[in-house]
Protein backbone atom coordinates (compact mmCIF):
# COMPACT_ATOMS: atom_id res chain seq x y z
CA UNK A 1 0.00 0.00 0.00
CA UNK A 2 3.01 2.24 -0.74
CA UNK A 3 1.83 5.82 -1.60
CA UNK A 4 -1.89 5.78 -0.09
CA UNK A 5 -0.99 8.56 2.40
CA UNK A 6 0.13 11.05 -1.23
CA UNK A 7 -2.66 9.65 -2.93
CA UNK A 8 -5.35 10.74 -0.10
CA UNK A 9 -3.49 14.34 0.08
CA UNK A 10 -2.94 14.88 -3.25
CA UNK A 11 -6.93 14.39 -4.18
CA UNK A 12 -7.74 16.22 -0.64
CA UNK A 13 -5.54 19.30 -2.08
CA UNK A 14 -7.04 19.22 -5.75
CA UNK A 15 -10.72 18.57 -4.08
CA UNK A 16 -10.23 21.73 -2.08
CA UNK A 17 -8.88 23.95 -4.73
CA UNK A 18 -11.80 23.54 -6.83
CA UNK A 19 -14.13 23.54 -3.76
CA UNK A 20 -12.34 27.16 -2.92
CA UNK A 21 -13.03 28.75 -6.20
CA UNK A 22 -16.44 27.29 -7.08
CA UNK A 23 -17.10 28.80 -3.11
CA UNK A 24 -15.64 32.12 -4.46
CA UNK A 25 -17.57 31.93 -7.40
CA UNK A 26 -21.21 31.62 -5.58
CA UNK A 27 -20.40 34.09 -2.92
CA UNK A 28 -19.49 36.51 -5.45
CA UNK A 29 -22.73 36.00 -7.72
CA UNK A 30 -24.68 36.63 -4.52
CA UNK A 31 -23.01 39.64 -3.58
CA UNK A 32 -23.25 40.78 -6.71
CA UNK A 33 -27.14 39.74 -7.40
CA UNK A 34 -27.66 41.46 -3.94
CA UNK A 35 -25.78 44.47 -4.74
CA UNK A 36 -27.74 45.02 -7.89
CA UNK A 37 -31.13 44.60 -6.72
CA UNK A 38 -29.92 47.22 -3.96
CA UNK A 39 -29.41 49.71 -6.37
CA UNK A 40 -32.50 48.95 -8.31
CA UNK A 41 -34.68 49.52 -5.63
CA UNK A 42 -32.69 52.87 -4.52
CA UNK A 43 -33.18 54.03 -8.46
CA UNK A 44 -36.80 53.12 -8.41
CA UNK A 45 -37.56 55.31 -5.07
CA UNK A 46 -35.50 58.27 -6.56
CA UNK B 1 -32.03 40.13 -11.44
CA UNK B 2 -31.19 40.47 -15.49
CA UNK B 3 -33.13 37.34 -16.90
CA UNK B 4 -30.63 36.70 -20.03
CA UNK B 5 -27.58 36.58 -16.63
CA UNK B 6 -29.95 34.54 -14.59
CA UNK B 7 -30.56 31.88 -16.54
CA UNK B 8 -26.84 31.67 -17.55
CA UNK B 9 -26.15 31.46 -14.37
CA UNK B 10 -28.53 28.77 -13.42
CA UNK B 11 -27.12 26.69 -16.66
CA UNK B 12 -23.63 27.36 -15.48
CA UNK B 13 -24.36 26.13 -12.17
CA UNK B 14 -26.09 22.40 -14.18
CA UNK B 15 -23.06 22.28 -16.42
CA UNK B 16 -20.55 22.74 -13.04
CA UNK B 17 -22.81 20.29 -10.81
CA UNK B 18 -22.71 17.82 -13.40
CA UNK B 19 -18.93 18.16 -13.86
CA UNK B 20 -18.16 17.82 -10.03
CA UNK B 21 -20.13 15.01 -10.09
CA UNK B 22 -17.71 13.30 -12.77
CA UNK B 23 -14.72 14.12 -11.32
CA UNK B 24 -15.92 12.51 -7.69
CA UNK B 25 -16.81 9.52 -9.90
CA UNK B 26 -13.16 9.50 -11.85
CA UNK B 27 -11.89 9.80 -8.06
CA UNK B 28 -13.76 6.97 -6.94
CA UNK B 29 -13.35 4.30 -9.96
CA UNK B 30 -9.74 5.39 -10.06
CA UNK B 31 -9.08 4.50 -6.46
CA UNK B 32 -11.43 1.65 -6.35
CA UNK B 33 -12.12 0.38 -9.59
CA UNK B 34 -8.92 1.04 -12.51
CA UNK B 35 -6.41 -2.04 -11.60
CA UNK B 36 -3.15 -1.24 -9.78
CA UNK B 37 0.37 -1.17 -11.59
CA UNK B 38 3.27 -3.74 -11.37
CA UNK B 39 3.99 -2.99 -7.45
CA UNK B 40 8.06 -4.61 -8.43
CA UNK B 41 8.01 -1.53 -11.48
CA UNK B 42 6.98 0.82 -9.21
CA UNK B 43 7.96 2.69 -5.58
CA UNK B 44 4.89 3.73 -4.77
CA UNK B 45 1.91 1.68 -6.92
CA UNK B 46 -0.87 3.45 -4.73
CA UNK B 47 0.39 6.72 -5.16
CA UNK B 48 0.60 6.31 -9.43
CA UNK B 49 -3.67 6.50 -9.09
CA UNK B 50 -3.28 10.29 -8.58
CA UNK B 51 -2.64 10.63 -12.10
CA UNK B 52 -6.44 10.37 -12.95
CA UNK B 53 -6.83 13.79 -11.78
CA UNK B 54 -3.32 14.94 -12.23
CA UNK B 55 -3.77 14.75 -15.86
CA UNK B 56 -6.81 16.10 -16.47
CA UNK B 57 -6.03 19.21 -14.76
CA UNK B 58 -3.01 19.56 -16.80
CA UNK B 59 -5.53 19.02 -19.99
CA UNK B 60 -8.04 21.57 -18.61
CA UNK B 61 -4.87 23.75 -17.94
CA UNK B 62 -4.15 23.84 -21.26
CA UNK B 63 -7.45 24.68 -21.93
CA UNK B 64 -7.61 27.59 -19.56
CA UNK B 65 -4.10 28.88 -20.97
CA UNK B 66 -5.93 28.86 -24.66
CA UNK B 67 -9.07 30.48 -23.51
CA UNK B 68 -6.31 33.27 -22.27
CA UNK B 69 -4.26 33.33 -25.57
CA UNK B 70 -7.29 33.79 -27.99
CA UNK B 71 -9.02 36.52 -25.38
CA UNK B 72 -6.35 38.34 -25.26
CA UNK B 73 -6.15 38.01 -29.53
CA UNK B 74 -9.58 39.32 -29.93
CA UNK B 75 -8.68 42.22 -26.94
CA UNK B 76 -5.81 43.42 -29.41
CA UNK B 77 -7.69 42.84 -32.26
CA UNK B 78 -10.73 45.01 -31.60
CA UNK B 79 -10.76 45.87 -28.13
CA UNK B 80 -14.00 43.32 -27.09
CA UNK B 81 -14.80 42.58 -23.91
CA UNK B 82 -15.70 39.43 -24.61
CA UNK B 83 -11.98 38.68 -25.10
CA UNK B 84 -10.99 40.80 -22.10
CA UNK B 85 -13.37 38.23 -19.89
CA UNK B 86 -11.79 35.24 -21.67
CA UNK B 87 -8.25 36.67 -20.85
CA UNK B 88 -10.07 37.10 -16.89
CA UNK B 89 -11.75 33.66 -16.77
CA UNK B 90 -8.67 31.96 -18.52
CA UNK B 91 -5.65 33.39 -16.35
CA UNK B 92 -8.28 32.11 -13.22
CA UNK B 93 -8.73 28.91 -14.37
CA UNK B 94 -5.12 28.56 -15.38
CA UNK B 95 -4.46 29.30 -11.82
CA UNK B 96 -6.93 27.02 -10.66
CA UNK B 97 -5.86 23.65 -12.84
CA UNK B 98 -2.39 24.97 -12.69
CA UNK B 99 -2.00 24.76 -8.77
CA UNK B 100 -3.59 21.76 -8.99
CA UNK B 101 -1.11 20.09 -10.75
CA UNK B 102 1.99 21.17 -9.60
CA UNK B 103 0.69 20.46 -5.80
CA UNK B 104 -0.50 16.81 -6.72
CA UNK B 105 2.79 16.39 -9.41
CA UNK B 106 5.64 16.77 -6.24
CA UNK B 107 3.58 14.34 -4.03
CA UNK B 108 3.41 11.55 -6.52
CA UNK B 109 7.01 12.76 -7.31
CA UNK B 110 8.21 12.49 -3.60
CA UNK B 111 7.19 9.30 -3.09
CA UNK B 112 8.12 7.92 -6.48
CA UNK B 113 11.42 9.44 -7.65
CA UNK B 114 12.46 10.24 -3.64
CA UNK B 115 11.95 14.09 -4.69
CA UNK B 116 9.43 16.66 -4.99
CA UNK B 117 10.50 18.48 -7.56
CA UNK B 118 12.92 17.99 -10.39
CA UNK B 119 14.82 21.40 -11.35
CA UNK B 120 16.55 20.28 -14.26
CA UNK B 121 12.89 18.60 -15.81
CA UNK B 122 12.00 21.12 -18.87
CA UNK B 123 8.32 20.16 -18.72
CA UNK B 124 8.11 20.53 -14.91
CA UNK B 125 10.06 23.98 -14.93
CA UNK B 126 7.80 25.52 -18.02
CA UNK B 127 4.66 24.16 -16.55
CA UNK B 128 5.31 25.92 -13.36
CA UNK B 129 6.21 29.16 -14.95
CA UNK B 130 3.35 28.99 -16.38
CA UNK B 131 1.27 28.67 -13.90
CA UNK B 132 3.18 31.43 -12.31
CA UNK B 133 2.17 33.92 -15.45
CA UNK B 134 -1.77 33.21 -14.64
CA UNK B 135 -0.80 33.59 -10.77
CA UNK B 136 0.62 37.13 -11.94
CA UNK B 137 -2.39 37.71 -14.46
CA UNK B 138 -4.64 37.31 -11.17
CA UNK B 139 -2.72 39.06 -8.67
CA UNK B 140 -2.71 41.87 -11.11
CA UNK B 141 -6.30 42.02 -12.16
CA UNK B 142 -7.27 41.92 -8.72
CA UNK B 143 -4.97 45.39 -7.39
CA UNK B 144 -4.32 47.36 -10.39
CA UNK B 145 -7.22 50.05 -11.52
CA UNK B 146 -9.45 48.44 -14.41
CA UNK B 147 -8.35 50.10 -17.71
CA UNK B 148 -7.36 50.01 -21.32
CA UNK B 149 -3.28 50.20 -20.12
CA UNK B 150 -3.97 47.56 -17.71
CA UNK B 151 -5.68 45.28 -20.00
CA UNK B 152 -3.30 45.86 -22.54
CA UNK B 153 -0.05 45.49 -20.28
CA UNK B 154 -2.10 41.93 -18.77
CA UNK B 155 -2.97 40.90 -22.64
CA UNK B 156 0.68 41.22 -23.74
CA UNK B 157 1.93 39.10 -20.71
CA UNK B 158 -0.63 36.36 -21.49
CA UNK B 159 0.40 36.47 -25.18
CA UNK B 160 3.92 35.88 -24.33
CA UNK B 161 3.02 33.45 -21.64
CA UNK B 162 1.04 31.29 -24.36
CA UNK B 163 4.50 30.18 -25.96
CA UNK B 164 5.22 28.11 -22.63
CA UNK B 165 2.19 25.80 -23.55
CA UNK B 166 3.62 23.81 -27.04
CA UNK B 167 6.97 24.19 -25.32
CA UNK B 168 5.71 22.50 -22.16
CA UNK B 169 3.45 19.96 -24.26
CA UNK B 170 6.17 18.55 -26.48
CA UNK B 171 8.76 18.66 -23.69
CA UNK B 172 8.29 15.46 -22.92
CA UNK B 173 8.68 14.21 -26.03
CA UNK B 174 11.67 16.26 -27.31
CA UNK B 175 13.44 16.40 -23.71
CA UNK B 176 12.66 13.46 -21.88
CA UNK B 177 14.03 13.41 -18.36
CA UNK B 178 11.99 12.69 -15.11
CA UNK B 179 8.49 13.40 -15.88
CA UNK B 180 6.60 10.31 -17.69
CA UNK B 181 5.66 10.22 -21.13
CA UNK B 182 2.30 11.29 -22.61
CA UNK B 183 -0.19 8.87 -22.09
CA UNK B 184 -3.54 8.53 -23.66
CA UNK B 185 -2.22 10.34 -26.67
CA UNK B 186 0.12 7.42 -27.71
CA UNK B 187 -1.06 4.34 -29.56
CA UNK B 188 -1.34 0.59 -28.56
CA UNK B 189 1.70 0.80 -27.40
CA UNK B 190 1.91 2.93 -24.79
CA UNK B 191 1.39 0.20 -22.37
CA UNK B 192 -1.29 1.54 -20.42
CA UNK B 193 -4.23 -0.71 -19.57
CA UNK B 194 -7.63 -0.08 -21.42
CA UNK B 195 -9.25 -0.46 -17.83
CA UNK B 196 -6.89 2.89 -17.18
CA UNK B 197 -7.40 4.34 -20.27
CA UNK B 198 -11.17 3.76 -20.30
CA UNK B 199 -11.00 5.90 -16.28
CA UNK B 200 -8.61 8.84 -17.51
CA UNK B 201 -10.86 9.43 -20.49
CA UNK B 202 -13.85 9.59 -18.64
CA UNK B 203 -11.62 11.49 -16.18
CA UNK B 204 -10.64 14.07 -19.35
CA UNK B 205 -14.39 14.59 -20.48
CA UNK B 206 -15.62 15.12 -16.55
CA UNK B 207 -12.82 17.55 -16.58
CA UNK B 208 -13.98 19.09 -20.11
CA UNK B 209 -17.90 19.60 -18.35
CA UNK B 210 -16.63 21.13 -14.92
CA UNK B 211 -13.71 23.63 -17.45
CA UNK B 212 -17.47 24.31 -19.30
CA UNK B 213 -19.74 24.89 -16.65
CA UNK B 214 -16.99 27.08 -14.31
CA UNK B 215 -16.18 28.73 -17.48
CA UNK B 216 -19.95 29.91 -17.55
CA UNK B 217 -20.22 30.89 -14.07
CA UNK B 218 -17.16 32.83 -14.29
CA UNK B 219 -18.01 34.76 -17.52
CA UNK B 220 -21.49 35.64 -15.39
CA UNK B 221 -19.79 36.86 -13.00
CA UNK B 222 -17.75 39.32 -14.62
CA UNK B 223 -20.76 40.60 -16.68
CA UNK B 224 -22.45 40.92 -13.64
CA UNK B 225 -19.39 42.79 -11.91
CA UNK B 226 -19.60 45.05 -15.16
CA UNK B 227 -24.09 45.72 -14.50
CA UNK B 228 -23.43 46.68 -10.90
CA UNK B 229 -20.70 49.43 -12.03
CA UNK B 230 -23.31 50.85 -14.97
CA UNK B 231 -26.23 50.50 -12.00
CA UNK B 232 -23.85 52.78 -10.22
CA UNK B 233 -23.15 54.97 -12.40
CA UNK B 234 -26.50 55.52 -13.53
CA UNK B 235 -27.23 56.34 -9.65
CA UNK B 236 -24.39 58.89 -9.37
CA UNK B 237 -25.81 60.69 -12.94
CA UNK B 238 -29.84 60.67 -10.96
CA UNK B 239 -27.92 62.01 -7.67
CA UNK B 240 -25.79 64.71 -9.44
Amino acid sequence: MTGTAELILAYAIMSAIIAFYVNHLRSSIVKLSSKINEISIVYEEE
Amino acid sequence: MYPDLSIKIRNGIIVTSIGIFGIISTALLGVFYAPGVDPIAWNAPEAQRIFYWHVPFAWSSFMAFSMLFIGALSWYRNRSEWGWRWVSTGSDLGLLFGAGVVTSGPIWGSVEWGVPWDWGDLRLNTFALLTGVALFLVLSRRSQPDGQETRDTLAAIGLFGFALVPITAIATTLYQKRHPGIVVVDGEGAGLDPMMRAVLMFGTISFMVLFIGLSMLSDSLLRLEDRVEQAKRRLDEVNQ
